[in-house]
């Protein structure tokens, strides 16, 4: 064997090294914002910067807290983030079904033409949605409205990337499976709702946990479409920083709420998630 | 399976409780009645005097004419871009919007602002507006698109400490008086100020370069600011960096430039008359603190630049102006205008016409930060402390009227992004630069 | 849609499925949300702006202009500049983070102790929102207080001592925060691709004596390879189209230094409120996503025949 007892000791010696700087550098970031957001304003602006703070304060929580961030903002994303999650992820398994077990007259052309969608800049439609929802009335930040229609400017928007992904996993279930249910019985329904779904359970799952990362994080969209207490957590942030006010450790502070809840959903979906992931979806 | 069973729990908990949080939020403030208002203000969650002034504006409105309004917060950097997509988009516009005398241009060329010359100049107030103000409302041939609220200028703030003389009137002797300072102490600055992105034309530059004898645009809206005194204030500029009397944090994207001063490592500060409310809290060279109380009274006096000038540690002047020529000072009027489309443009003119009622223009003007638009109001009493004795000589003598660009935001981001190239790539060629966007900017005109 | 059949074993299945009136239209009807909403959000709202693209606002009226928003786009320096800038801009990001994506992946894929430990910290980046990925970045190298600006002053010296506020130090900065983020994505699916190589071809490969660069480029990359041009074809439209973290870090500043084009369309076609203008950009943009795509895909199938 090429392989020697004491170079295989080197490799793990070596990988351990490269990926420990790399998840230091991973984290590095967040945590200096971690520790910025407990110092207050003098401690923030100290020279030379320090990495900790010298005492552990909470003015920057302090001030998210009494902010339209967690009065509003907070919450509008997480009710458009998941309602446009779960309808993503429903409307895409039907239509991923679909492409994954029928062959009908232009279904390839249709499927490509969706994933095509996919490379419109998400900037070209602002006017023109924004004109959308003016005719529709659903600019005004007060009711559920704004945030109705916004969720579905991020269904249609995530949709062709959670269908390709979707029916890859799919595409990888035995049709076997299905043939069994159906001569058992099954309507075509149930087969789906009994049999497939399951099996397809981790893929879906990946799909609702990029699709909601995705719509958390979305910026320009929220930024147009959306006005006074209707808007999100990332366009709030960008109020705090553009505000004449400087203040990093609120905006630290800031940056944490925000990240809590998708770091929160991903801590619990990770497992299932890479699973998924590294079952070899996206293949091609 | 235990896993999912949570995760499905907490996403059910987080929707519903976002639904009733959304529902709640929107049963409170859904009036459909109400008089639609954008401005800058957050009166829903007030965080300093003008968000304050705003929220008792409105309980004021409500009481004395049973009239609701509803104000929608935009912030100040989109608010103007947003109220004109939605004229654009010719769907729901506010009945009356808080606008920005600078944009006039691009309201005009975009057809946002409908024209109120004849109302105007049918009110009882008509007369008591203060004509540098009016002019920031009216466009070149003579029509008012919006009604002034406030009128403001940009100068200089500074230490005392670091200016016992003042701050030298010309930029040779400011130059000199940096050197000597940078000497003594390696550590500070001259100078800090918004010297990057589109709001440093409006700040700073464009002072200069009229201070200097020269203009960015002429009477047909074109470009014209490839000349000497642009270059002269190229030169000054590239001088303030290359020897670090000015902080970095000059260039730097949204207001970081204001740190240093607040802190006192910067000797002076170029910024508005409206600059006072944010900067809080202040310590001064020799580390005296200043920390104000934001208050609903608005008592400029209370905050922390009103004790800093008491105390005599800090003072303002007119910025600093080319060798042998006159400062200058870009005046700027925020107003109340009417988009085109409005519902309710009865309602719209009702409530302009209480905004300038004396008492009111002088609560609006004392909250923002800047000299009243009505003549009346300038002469309360709240306008008679010393800083704002002040500020208006600044005003009175040095106020120079907003650049003439047809398409005024392009206009002065090619322009502020071509100084900034020539400041932090020194070996450009500054004409050939200043040219090159100039042509790109009168290209794009017609 | 009348000719539908199951898919590969039309003839296997009972007869309910195929044929049967009740289904028939099934897969009609499980389409038709998904394509009602994409009609309406996606392709309506993208035809709108090309015909927006042909108009143009001048002194308060609406005109149609033809093609003269492109032909003076073309001629417009700024536009060229934004164009080059993020030619930069996506080389660096899609080069650093596929190439990076790609070791890391393979140091994983050893399957040492801790592996799923480091893909998880690996991965946490990515579910950052850009926005507030770029304020902590800009915290990080704001140019007095931030902390890694004050430790390349110290140990880095050669570095500069004021990345934000030069050309290019800005530019270097939202590179790497991009980069910090993306990095997640190419490493997780590199993964999964080389998951797919069976062990033994790696192995035999060492046994033949071939050195690590040999094998990975001889062996496991001609295996992977379509994996690795999805990335490239995903991380190009991603940066091609990415406004989040500029627009957090440097606004496209100092000077237009770090403005893409998808930032100047942004610029122009939000900030300043010309719409046509705007949406010829956006139309430009979409032609090069597409052209890429092309291309990749074409390489793709040529491979696999």
């Amino acid at each position: 064997m090429v392989t020697s007892k004491t170079t295989r000791r080197f490799d793990q010696i070596s990988t351990h090294f490269v990926l420990g700087l790399f998840a230091l550098l991973a984290l590095f970031p967040i945590a200096y914002t971690l520790m910025t957001s407990f110092k207050s304003q003098d401690e923030v602006l100290t020279r030379p910067p320090t990495f900790f703070p010298p005492t552990w304060r909470f003015d920057g929580y302090e001030t998210v807290f009494n902010s339209d961030m967690t009065r509003y903002y907070l919450w509008n994303s997480l009710f458009n983030s998941t309602t446009a999650s779960l309808v993503v992820v429903t409307l895409a398994s039907l239509a991923s079904y679909t492409f994954s077990r029928y062959r009908f007259r232009g279904s390839r052309t249709l499927e490509l033409a969706i994933l095509a969608l996919m490379m419109i800049p998400g900037l070209t439609n602002l006017v023109p949605l924004y004109r959308i929802a003016s005719d529709l009335g659903v600019l005004r930040p007060q009711g559920i409205n704004a945030h109705l229609f916004i969720s579905a400017v991020y269904t249609a928007g995530g949709l062709p990337f959670a269908i390709w992904i979707i029916k890859s996993f799919f595409d990888n279930i035995p049709i076997e499976l299905e043939e069994a249910a159906l001569i058992d019985g099954c309507t075509p329904i149930q087969a789906l709702i009994r049999v497939v779904m399951p099996l397809a359970a981790p893929g879906l799952m990946a799909a609702f946990l990029l699709m909601f990362v995705d719509t958390w994080n979305e910026f320009l969209a929220a930024l147009v479409l959306l006005n006074g207490t209707a808007r999100t957590v990332t366009v709030g942030l960008y109020d705090f920083q553009s505000s004449f006010e400087i203040a990093y450790h609120v905006w630290t502070a800031a940056c944490i709420v925000i990240m809590l809840p998708v770091l929160l959903l991903f801590a619990l979906l990770r497992k299932r998630f890479f699973e998924a992931m590294l079952q070899g979806a996206l293949k091609g | 399976m235990k896993t999912r069973k949570i995760t499905g729990f907490l996403l059910c908990l987080a929707l519903i409780a976002a639904l009733l949080f959304g529902a709640l939020s929107s049963t409170a403030t859904a009036q459909s009645g109400a008089l639609q208002l954008w401005t800058k203000f957050n009166d829903q969650n007030p965080q300093n005097t003008q968000d304050k002034w705003l929220a008792d504006v409105i309980a004021r409105y409500r009481a004395e004419f049973g009239i609701e309004v509803a104000n929608t917060f935009q912030p100040f950097d989109q608010i103007n871009a947003k109220l004109n997509v939605a004229v654009q988009a010719r769907g729901e516009v506010p009945d009356v919007s808080y606008v920005d005398s600078q944009q006039l241009g691009f309201f005009e060329q975009n057809g946002t602002l409908t024209d109120l010359t004849d109302w105007v100049k049918s009110r009882p107030w008509f007369a008591d507006v203060d004509p540098g103000a009016l002019a920031a409302c009216t466009t070149p041939d003579g029509r008012i698109l919006c009604v002034p609220a406030h009128a403001a200028v940009h100068f200089l703030y500074y230490w005392t400490d670091i200016y016992p003389d003042g701050v030298p009137a010309t930029t040779d002797e400011f130059l000199a008086k940096a050197a000597e300072l940078k000497a003594a102490n390696p550590n500070a600055f001259a100078f800090t100020g918004k010297l990057a992105e589109k709001i440093s034309v409006e700040r700073f530059y464009y002072n200069l370069i009229v201070s200097y004898g020269g203009q960015i645009a002429d009477s047909e809206g074109r470009a014209v600011w490839a000349n000497e005194a642009t270059l002269k204030t190229v030169e000054f500029a590239r001088a303030l960096f290359a020897n670090g009397y000015a902080a970095q944090e000059s260039l730097a994207p949204g207001f970081d430039n204001e740190q240093p001063f607040m802190r006192g490592e910067a000797g002076a500060f170029v910024a508005g008359s409206y600059s006072y409310v944010y900067l809080t809290p202040i310590t001064a060279p020799d580390g005296t603190e200043f920390k104000g109380e934001i208050t609903g009274t608005f008592d400029p006096e209370a905050l922390s630049v009103g004790a800093a000038l008491k105390a005599g540690k800090l003072s303002i002047a007119p910025q600093f102006a080319a060798p042998g020529g006159k400062p200058a000072s870009l005046i700027v009027a925020s107003g109340w205008g009417i988009p085109v489309g409005a519902q309710n443009v009865e309602a719209a003119q009702a409530f302009i016409d209480f905004q300038m009622t004396t008492a009111e223009n002088v609560a609006y003007s004392a909250a923002y930060g800047a000299l009243p638009a009505l003549i009346s109001a300038a002469a309360a009493e709240e306008f008679q402390t010393p800083y704002w004795v002040a500020v208006a000589e600044i005003q009175r003598e040095y106020a120079t009227p907003s650049p003439t660009l047809a398409d005024y935001d392009k206009g002065i981001t090619l322009l502020g992004d071509a100084i900034v190239r020539l400041i932090t790539n020194p070996s450009l060629d500054i004409m050939a630069t200043l040219q090159a966007a100039q042509d790109e900017y009168n290209a794009g005109l017609d | 849609m009348t000719n539908l059949s199951w898919r590969a074993k039309a003839d296997a299945l009972p007869h309910t499925f195929s044929s049967g009136r009740n289904y028939r239209w099934l897969p009609l009807w499980f389409l038709l949300p998904s394509i009602v909403v994409l009609l309406a959000l996606q392709v309506y709202p993208t035809l709108y702006s090309v015909y927006l693209s042909t108009t143009r606002v001048r002194r308060g009226e609406f005109l149609h202009v033809g093609l003269a928003n492109f032909e003076r786009l073309l001629q417009t320096p700024s536009f060229w500049e934004s164009l080059r800038v993020s030619l930069t801009y996506s080389l660096a990001y899609i080069t650093l983070t596929v190439s990076i994506g790609l070791m890391l992946a393979l140091l994983l894929n050893r399957r040492f102790k801790f592996t799923g430990v480091y893909l998880v910290i690996i991965f946490i980046p990515w579910v950052i929102s850009e926005v507030v990925a770029g304020t902590m970045w800009r915290w990080l190298f704001q140019p007095t207080y931030g902390l890694a600006q004050a430790w390349i002053n110290t140990y880095l010296p050669f570095l500069g001592e004021q990345l934000y506020t030069t050309s290019s130090g800005a530019l270097a900065i939202v590179i790497a925060a991009a980069v910090w983020r993306g990095l997640a994505f190419t490493t997780l699916l590199s993964l999964g691709a080389l998951q797919t190589v069976p062990q033994e071809i790696i192995e035999s490969a060492s046994l033949d004596g071939a050195n690590r660069f040999q094998r990975f480029f001889g062996v496991i990359l001609p295996q992977i390879r379509s994996t690795v041009l999805v990335m490239v074809l995903l991380t190009s439209i991603q940066s091609i189209n990415s406004v989040g973290l500029i627009f957090s870090i440097t606004r496209g500043g100092p000077g237009g230094a770090t403005r893409t084009a998808a930032y100047y369309l942004l610029q122009i076609g939000w900030e300043q409120g010309d719409f046509g203008t705007g949406a010829a950009v956006s139309v430009i943009l979409f032609l090069i996503n597409m052209s890429l795509t092309i291309l990749y895909l074409s390489i793709i199938g040529r491979r696999r025949d």
